[in-house]
């Protein structure tokens, strides 16, 4: 975490700098934003791949460009990032989404042929990755705005704090939604489990 | 407590669907060669006239030779010329309209080491604004404008040219006594004419017939004798003149 800090602060700083209309910041910031906004776009929808985060990084980077005006300065540059990748995201699994429903075949066989996990056996991985798509499944059927905190908090690794500054609200407002939000996902997590064990 | 167990037990999940997905994701994702392209190419169209002016500016910069980064004296100290006389006025009095063009005593010196000239020039400046921005110098300089316009006027009004022509061209009486001892054979003496313009009443018509005529034999019978003065064109001339 502390190799991290000085990388993030250098990122605050080029978009305080790209907001000021500082051409050449952009092109500095884009390489040390990339690895950060991939990563926090991958972990936001289970379906993704690289690829799609990566298509969703750059798609928000060139929103956050058309947008920039729109930044205040006085909250975290990541953080209004992030806002702008959480649309973009939820966009485009919703697109791929309808895709996917309309054609059968373009399933991909085999999901994990990639990322082979060593050490665990595939009952361990299978189950694991399927608690993951249960935990995504109930993120999703919370309400966007709460979503939105719940990806900014556990995905995007900012503090109360940082996402009262970004989303203009009172750091109390934020931990209490974000309470209610894991009582509901814990209520839809034993839905859903009870559903499984059914059938 | 019982509360609290599944609310951690939910963080960790939480916290464990994303290490899960970054361990999916393998590397640390860098920003491919492809996708800079692309996001510079999508910069540069957005920001179209600031790309232009930033490319601009760099071939501006290519062609600029500097010698030496230092920058020359003489820039250096007008300047400071410069910023002293923007610094704020002396406490004793408020700020004034002319503070600004009053030079400091020491930019006054450095401009006197660059040169007697400039110095020289610069002190004079210094006195005429300091004249300047006192009121009685204001009120002098009115009360001087206004004598020297009435002086000039009044010399205007002796100095006319139609006064002029008329100081030059031959004066009447000579030639009416000429014409007179021509005419007839008593002598006679004719007073003369009062043509000056400050007295304009003069050139009237009635006033232009001389009735100040003495003959030699001292009969000085009233004639009533109009003399062949070029009164109408006199009167023209005038005229014209008053035409605006």
């Amino acid at each position: 975490m502390t190799a991290v800090q000085p990388r993030f602060e250098e990122i605050e700083a080029l978009g305080r700098r790209c907001r000021e209309g500082d051409l050449a910041a952009w092109s500095l910031l884009f390489p040390k934003i990339w690895p950060v906004l991939v990563t926090f776009v991958h972990r936001l929808y289970h379906s993704f791949e690289q690829q799609d985060a990566e298509d969703v990084a750059q798609a928000s980077i060139e929103a956050a460009i058309r947008t920039i005006d729109t930044f205040s300065e006085k909250g975290l540059f990541r953080a209004w990032l992030f806002g702008i990748a959480v649309r973009q995201a939820s966009t485009f699994y919703r697109a791929t989404s309808a895709k996917k429903r309309g054609a059968h075949l373009l399933v991909p066989l085999c999901d994990f042929d990639d990322h082979k996990e060593e050490g665990k056996s595939p009952a361990e991985v299978s189950a694991q990755n399927d608690r993951a798509a249960i935990l995504h499944r109930a993120i999703n059927e919370l309400p966007e705005s709460d979503r939105d905190l719940v990806h900014l908090h556990f995905f995007g690794e900012l503090t109360f704090r940082e996402i009262a500054e970004a989303r203009k609200m009172n750091p109390k407002t934020v931990c209490t939604r974000l309470t209610r939000c894991k009582e509901r996902l814990l209520v839809t997590l034993a839905r859903l489990d009870l559903t499984k064990s059914d059938g | 407590m019982d509360d609290m167990k599944p609310r951690s037990e939910i963080d960790d999940a939480l916290r464990q669907v994303g290490k899960q997905r970054d361990e999916l994701l393998g590397q640390r994702p860098t920003l491919s060669l492809q996708r800079e392209a692309i996001l510079t190419g999508f910069l540069a169209r957005e920001f179209l006239v600031e790309t232009e002016l930033c490319q601009a500016s760099a071939k501006r910069d290519q062609l600029l030779k500097l010698g030496s980064p230092e920058i020359p004296a003489l820039v250096e100290s007008i300047l400071h010329w410069q910023l002293d006389a923007l610094q704020p006025p002396p406490i004793d009095r408020p700020p004034q309209k002319l503070d600004g063009l009053k030079p400091s005593s020491l930019s006054m010196q450095q401009l006197s080491a660059d040169g007697d000239r400039m110095s020289n020039l610069g002190e004079r400046l210094s006195l005429w604004l300091t004249f300047f921005r006192l009121r009685l110098g204001i009120v002098l300089t009115g009360c001087a404008v206004m004598v020297a316009v009435l002086l000039w006027l009044g010399n205007w009004g002796a100095s006319s040219p139609r006064n002029a022509t008329l100081r030059d061209a031959p004066r009447v009486e000579e030639m009416n006594v000429v014409s007179g001892t021509e005419l007839f054979t008593r002598k006679v003496s004719i007073g003369p004419f009062n043509l000056d313009t400050n007295q304009p009443a003069s050139l009237q018509a009635f006033l232009l017939t001389n009735r100040d005529v003495h003959f030699g034999d001292g009969i000085d019978a009233t004639l009533g004798l109009r003399l062949d003065l070029p009164v109408r064109a006199i009167f023209m001339e005038d005229s014209l003149a008053r035409t605006p």
